[in-house]
């Protein structure tokens, strides 16, 4: 049975909710016309015989975000007077003041779904005027989503009620305008287009890319080279990056690089191969860690090269970054070469990733002799981050790499010593625990005593017990909180401390702490 | 067209030597900017913007900056007084609040010669929190003249003249062709907004400027945010994209504006001769409408494109351009 149409749903324009609000808005100042009086009167001057008149009234619709206004802009090919007027508007002030106003509702986030509308502003693609077609390419996000937006009518199938999408296609017409639109003679068009054409859901051809990549417009190339990696691979568009690889423009023989390396297309070695010796050092680099990447082993002169790069850029952009990382391609040698230089980089977040990787080398991180000296590092993130690493290894610290840690110049590390006190092995820990509870530092003397608190050796009550007499509030209250943890002999103590010395300012604290655990100093 | 600058402490180093050794010196003898950033969790828009820029001066003149930037937290950090130039971007810190240990090691840094330039140091009222968008304001924004206030009491910041030593220093006038690395018969933009721009916008490539004077220097600048033209991605595109404002007229706009419907709010905004605009403005829109203080309606019109976006970066570049060599040279 052939189905019926009953009703085409959202085949007229939707508006959003606020727009259907503003309709409604009535003005605040009464001298002011309502919305709909300006719109039909804007309306009106649309069709008015005199250019300025049209051209005010174009540009002041686009403040008014509603189907009838975009509907006036729209215009129509012939009025009543026999002359077109809106879109096609002979004047190409007004029609650009049309398209201005269009974007503004697409800019706003306006949501519009009619169909035929949109159509009429993109057909304007082909309209002579260079301004209006820019305005309508740089447009073609807002009208593309509003074109493809999924649609559904309702059909009868033996007397059912069905719910079918109606998918929708450029018009043939309409297919032919935008492709032409590549070749527009103006390069803005044709850069706008190779960014936003796929919204049209419409082919890139490989020759049309090809010749694109030529362009004599840099905007046009660097546009066309970001749309290589969105279509297969193909010979002409691989033969002319391979062409690419000599231009004398960085940017884009770094883009080259990049699709190079990570395109499947069996000339991508070729072309990396060509940039290995490319006079920029970024782009080199590039090139040869994606080949080291790839399998391919590199001569030393070629990492001494990546070496001296690395060492001298100061930059730490995301691409630098990504090009430390890609040292681990290269075999280990020579990559831990390369990381153990990085370790001396001016910028610290390069040295803290040669650090990192440095020491994933021949087990580094179980030998305090290669990462020990991490923690001179100036950077105190970087020796933060190797003190997070190592501590799960502090169990087998000996006397050797204590000393080293109790004699480091930067409070973090001896700070971390103190907290290895009570993970190091008991020997250890008696040797060195003197030094950090005396520590110039109040972290790092607190640190200590915390570690006593929890090792309890000893002399622990005596430590504790001393520490509460400590001029440093913040070394009292750690006393506190660990004497507080043992009710035999801990709990006595400050009871017997309370008592001793009733005006020291932390026995305030002790009593609180103790009465609410229900202990009372008699 | 341009004029080049012979800074000798700043002179690249002898040819000859190895790129490894040429890249130390570089960033041994280099200018460091410092960068004051009160929370480093704060989203940032620009974050490439300043690197960006500095890269760009040391491509364009003999000036030799360090393209990273030295990041601060606070002002009273001792970093600031070893360097000369301190960028601070007002819309990327949480409050402009700064205690009173900071206001003192700011004032002593201004009078030891530090630069200091706020960019973002003036926001028209109308703008809000919305922090991507640059305006012509003559006056700092409140918390900076507050901030100002507790500095050198005595010293307001003041509007700079157009035709101020700053806006020539290096670059002068607006993009050319070549700036914007186009064809010479290619349409730069749109022919209502070049009018704009040439005319209003930007007359001669200038701008909204406050600066502070201090024995008889400028030690502190501040600007409409520029950050959002400077920055350019590693292949040397530029980002983010940046549209127009543009005000426009037609015949009867004036007399339709007075009458159109219109519910939102209005704001004054400071004009260069002192004057106040009355901006209309509603709710999640952009502003409509501005009438002037010579009675005159213009509506704002708003373009966006790759030529726009591109003069656009093209003209905060150069004046980013000579605000650092005017620090400088001055």
């Amino acid at each position: 049975m052939r189905p019926t149409v009953l009703f085409p749903c959202l085949a007229s324009l939707v508006l959003s909710g606020n727009l259907l609000a503003q309709q409604q808005v009535e003005p605040v100042a009464p001298e002011r016309a309502s919305q709909t009086e300006t719109i039909e009167r804007a309306g009106r001057d649309l069709r008015d015989t005199k250019e300025e008149v049209r051209l005010g009234a174009a540009k002041l619709l686009g403040k008014y975000k509603t189907l009838r206004s975009m509907t006036l802009l729209a215009g129509s090919p012939t009025g009543a007077s026999g002359t077109a007027w809106g879109l096609n508007d002979p004047s190409v002030r007004v029609r650009r003041a049309v398209v201005v106003s269009f974007s503004e509702f697409l800019m706003s986030g306006i949501y519009a779904n009619n169909r035929s509308l949109l159509e009429r502003f993109l057909e304007k693609l082909a309209d002579p005027d260079i301004e209006v077609r820019r305005q309508v390419s740089e447009m073609l996000p807002g009208l593309g989503s509003g074109l493809f937006r999924s649609n559904y009518q309702v059909v009868e199938i033996n007397g059912q009620r069905v719910f079918r999408s109606t998918p929708y296609a450029l018009p043939p017409k309409l297919a032919t305008i935008v492709q032409r639109a590549f070749q527009d003679e103006d390069p803005i068009v044709r850069q706008t287009m190779l960014k936003y054409f796929y919204v049209l859901r419409i082919p890139l051809p490989p020759l049309t890319l090809e010749r694109l990549l030529g362009d004599e417009d840099r905007g046009v190339r660097m546009a066309a080279l970001d749309r290589v990696t969105m279509l297969p691979p193909h010979d002409a568009v691989f033969r002319k990056l391979r062409e690419m690889t000599k231009h004398e423009d960085v940017g884009v023989r770094q883009k080259v690089a990049s699709i190079a390396r990570s395109s499947s297309h069996r000339t991508s070695r070729d072309i990396l191969r060509s940039l290995r010796d490319d006079e920029d050092p970024y782009v080199m680099t590039l090139a040869v860690t994606s080949l080291a990447r790839l399998g391919e082993p590199q001569p030393d002169a070629m990492v001494e090269k990546v070496r001296e790069f690395l060492m001298g850029t100061s930059s730490t952009s995301n691409q630098v970054v990504s090009l430390v990382y890609a040292v681990s391609a290269f075999g280990s040698h020579q990559s831990q070469i390369i990381f153990r230089a990085l370790t001396e980089h001016d910028a610290p977040k390069i040295r803290r990733i040669a650090w990192q990787r440095f020491l994933g080398y021949d087990n580094g991180w179980s030998n305090p002799k290669l990462w020990l000296p991490a923690l001179q590092d100036r950077d105190r993130k970087t020796r933060e981050t190797i003190t997070s690493i190592v501590v799960s290894r502090a169990r087998t610290f000996d006397s050797k790499t204590m000393t080293a840690l109790v004699g480091n110049s930067y409070v973090d590390v001896r700070r971390f010593a103190a907290d290895c006190l009570a993970l190091v092995t008991p020997k250890v820990a008696d040797e060195f625990r003197f030094d950090l509870l005396i520590d110039e530092k109040t972290e790092v003397r607190a640190a200590a005593l915390r570690s006593v608190g929890i090792r309890r050796p000893s002399n622990w009550l005596l430590i504790l017990e001393r520490s509460l007499l400590d001029e440093e509030s913040m070394i009292q209250r750690v006393a506190l909180e660990y004497l507080l943890n043992d009710r035999a002999q801990g709990i006595p103590a400050l009871i017997k401390f309370s008592r001793k010395h009733p005006r020291n300012p932390i026995t305030a604290r002790i009593r609180v702490e103790l009465a609410s655990r229900n202990v009372l100093i008699p | 067209m341009r004029s080049v600058l012979f800074l000798s402490a700043l002179l690249p180093i002898a040819l000859g030597l190895s790129l490894h050794a040429q890249e130390k010196s570089r960033s041994q003898d280099a200018v460091r900017v410092v960068q004051l950033l009160k929370d480093d969790s704060v989203y940032r828009r620009y974050p490439d913007a300043l690197p960006s820029l500095l890269k760009h001066v040391n491509d364009k003149s003999t000036a030799h900056f360090d393209p990273d930037p030295l990041f601060i937290s606070r002002l009273d950090d001792k970093a600031l007084y070893e360097h000369a130039i301190l960028y601070l971007n007002c819309d990327d810190q949480p409050t402009l609040e700064f205690d009173e240990a900071e206001v003192k090691a700011l004032r002593i840094f201004l009078e030891r010669g530090g630069f200091l330039y706020l960019d973002a140091g003036i926001k028209a009222s109308f703008l809000g929190t919305d922090l991507g968008h640059s305006y012509a304001a003559w006056e700092p924004r409140p918390e900076i003249a507050a901030l100002f206030k507790q500095v050198f009491p005595s010293k307001p910041l003041v509007p700079l003249p157009r035709d101020h030593d700053l806006f020539r220093c290096f670059y002068k006038g607006l993009p050319d062709s070549g700036d914007l690395q186009i064809a010479s018969e290619q349409k730069k933009l749109p022919a209502t907004v070049l009018r704009f721009v040439e005319e209003e916008k930007w007359p001669q490539g200038t701008y909204s400027f406050v600066g502070l004077q201090l024995k008889g220097r400028i030690a502190v600048l501040a600007s409409p945010i520029c950050a959002m033209g400077w920055g350019k991605d590693e292949f040397g595109n530029w980002l983010p994209p940046i549209s127009f404002r543009i005000r426009e007229t037609a015949e009867g706009l004036d007399r339709n504006l007075q009458e159109a419907a219109f519910e939102g709010s209005t704001y004054e905004v400071t004009r260069e001769d002192g004057l106040k605009d009355i901006v209309y403005t509603q709710l999640g829109r952009r502003p409509v409408w501005v009438k002037e203080p010579n009675g005159r309606w213009r509506i704002f019109k708003y373009y966006t494109g790759e030529e726009i976006s591109n003069y656009a970066h093209s003209f905060y570049t150069r004046l980013g351009t000579n605000v650092l060599l005017y620090a400088l040279i001055q």
